[in-house]
């Protein structure tokens, strides 16, 4: 267990040397963030024809505001184990890194964890930002870190799932983006999913995020407690949800680990 | 420690074609010495390498660690080997040396400040100790394998697997690093394992030779009995080129008669000729002779031998 734990630990140095040596980097993906958000809630306040659209008001836009971040951890925790593996087998260091007695899983959840971290700082600088700028204020109350947890459960499954995938077919980049727009359309985060026909509602709930950020929701705008939560059908579907995808990830990864040690493709680009 | 392999096979399948990198190779290797494994391109040696390490797993055969086999359920012998792999980059060129030492000495679970202070003092022994703090990518080719290789050793592995180490080295910094090999196996008993290319780093660090073919086991020798070896012995005998008459006597008993200007240099396989029989026939033929060179066997002649 020592030794596992040291395994996060290095993980979460890398990632930590990585920020800040590139912090210019991520700070401009924040910046574009914001604008792109900024963009989507001008976006529902506009219109080419004659409907009067009302996407500006505080309660659409905390809403959105919530979506949004809890997007931007997705957006995050379902690539990055995929990239951060291209770049290793790119620069041909995974095999110096998969020479241990430990699978790399051990690796792919320090660097998850450490991610975790860094974006919980960046996910507050947005926050701000966002509440500053369309005038807001949006109490989170604590019982929301647990629904929240769950949720980036499942999406590091996802993330897992995508991570195994690469090290055997390498370049997975256009499937993790396209899975990340998914995520921001088709889960409730900035469009309300009772405007979606009743075949995407169905879609839109066996996605990793929407009944996390359904539940979420509820707890900031509806004020539902934490019994309230676990009595409902809803959080039980969650909870399978999310274990869904955490075991989908960690099996796959396991597999096809094996399959890269056996086809020797843990060296190769 | 001894490291066996039993029958290692491998067989990379592709939609077109089906190599064998590996067939069948079994072998003892023994602590405190230094073994090379040597063959053309191909081979199998990367193969070995990577199947001895984990990072490749055989389709049939294994290895042990003593008596502890490494496949299927043997992992933690991994914890005796470090390697340096060719065409990995083994250390993070965007890190600095120390912050590589912290990030595997986390990662191997070693303890921070003790592995910090014995980094410290290898690099300084490397003469890095300027460039501690220096981002990896900015350092020459040969220092960022110096760094590798105190990476590979900061556990004190008991095995020491090294792929090519001296591939891109300049030759002082690639006679640092024999030195440096040659020292880590004797004082501390450590079994090393190197493949090269560069078959005269090979005879100077190599106890032992191994020669591989198509994935195969050819045969291996002694270093010292590669050198001493007395049907390998050949000898360059310079006589002066006055008695021109005579040369035709010569062919047949030579390997090779080179005629240059006032010279002719005349090359003795032992094997073939007894080397005072051959100064005898030349004297009594009126040769005159300016030098003899006793030149004993490379392992690049036995390379040429083997695979030529």
């Amino acid at each position: 267990m020592k030794k596992i734990i040291s395994i996060i630990f290095a993980e979460c140095y890398r990632e930590f040397v990585y920020a800040k040596r590139y912090s210019i980097e991520r700070l401009s993906s924040i910046v574009m963030l914001f604008f792109i958000f900024f963009g989507i809630v001008y976006s529902s306040t506009t219109s080419f024809g004659n409907h009067h659209l009302n996407g500006s008001d505080p309660v659409s836009v905390s809403h959105r505001i919530v979506g949004f971040l809890l997007w931007f951890f997705a957006l995050d925790a379902v690539g990055h184990l995929s990239s951060s593996l291209r770049e290793d087998l790119h620069i041909g260091i995974l095999e110096q890194i998969a020479l241990s007695p430990y699978p790399l899983i051990f690796n792919m959840l320090g660097r998850s964890i450490s991610r975790l971290f860094i974006n919980l700082f960046f996910a507050s600088l947005l926050f701000i930002t966002f509440q500053l700028t369309y005038r807001v204020k949006i109490d989170i109350p604590v019982t929301v870190v647990i629904f929240f947890l769950l949720t980036y459960v499942g999406l590091y499954g996802l993330g897992l799932f995508f991570a195994g995938l690469t090290l055997i077919f390498k370049r997975l980049g256009p499937v993790t983006t396209i899975t990340r727009f998914l995520l921001l359309i088709f889960t409730g985060a900035i469009i309300p999913l009772n405007t979606f026909p009743h075949f995407l509602r169905i879609f839109a709930q066996t996605l990793p995020m929407t009944l996390g950020l359904n539940i979420i929701k509820d707890i900031i705008f509806k004020k539902t407690s934490f019994e309230d939560i676990v009595t409902m059908p809803l959080f039980y579907l969650f909870i399978l949800n999310s274990l869904f995808y955490l075991l989908l990830g960690v099996f796959t990864f396991i597999i096809l680990e094996k399959k890269a040690r056996s086809k020797g493709a843990l060296g190769t680009y | 420690m001894v490291l066996t392999l039993k029958n290692l096979t491998k067989i990379y399948k592709n939609k077109n074609s089906i190599i064998t990198a590996l067939d069948n190779f079994s072998y003892e290797f023994k602590s405190g010495k230094v073994y090379g494994i040597v063959g053309l391109n191909g081979a199998g040696k990367t193969t070995l390498i990577k199947s001895i390490c984990g990072l490749l797993i055989p389709d049939r055969g294994n290895v042990f660690f003593d008596e502890n086999p490494l496949y299927p359920n043997g992992k933690n012998n991994l914890k005796k080997i470090g390697a340096i792999l060719e065409g990995s980059r083994n250390i993070f060129w965007n890190f600095t040396p120390l912050q590589n030492v912290k990030y595997f000495a986390y990662l191997r679970g070693l303890p921070l400040k003790e592995t910090l202070y014995k980094a410290t003092a290898l690099f300084e022994e490397f003469g890095l100790s300027e460039k501690l703090n220096t981002p990896v990518r900015n350092l020459s080719q040969g220092m960022k394998q110096k760094i590798a290789i105190t990476i590979s050793i900061l556990h004190h592995p008991q095995i020491l697997l090294l792929d090519e180490p001296t591939l891109g080295l300049d030759p002082i910094s690639g006679n640092k690093m024999q030195e440096y090999i040659l020292k880590f196996a004797r004082d501390n008993d450590r079994l090393i394992i190197v493949t090269s290319h560069q078959l005269s780093i090979l005879e100077n660090i190599c106890d032992r030779v191994i020669f591989l073919k198509k994935g195969c086991f050819v045969s291996s020798y002694d270093m010292e009995e590669i050198k001493m070896n007395s049907k390998r012995i050949k000898y360059i005998i310079k006589v002066l080129k006055e008695n021109t008459n005579n040369i035709s006597l010569l062919t047949g008993m030579f390997a090779r008669i080179i005629n240059s200007d006032n010279m002719l240099v005349l090359e003795l396989l032992s094997e073939e000729f007894d080397l005072n029989r051959c100064i005898e026939f030349l004297i009594k033929n009126r040769f005159i002779i300016k030098d003899i060179e006793k030149i004993s066997p490379s392992l690049e002649d036995l390379f040429m031998e083997e695979f030529a």
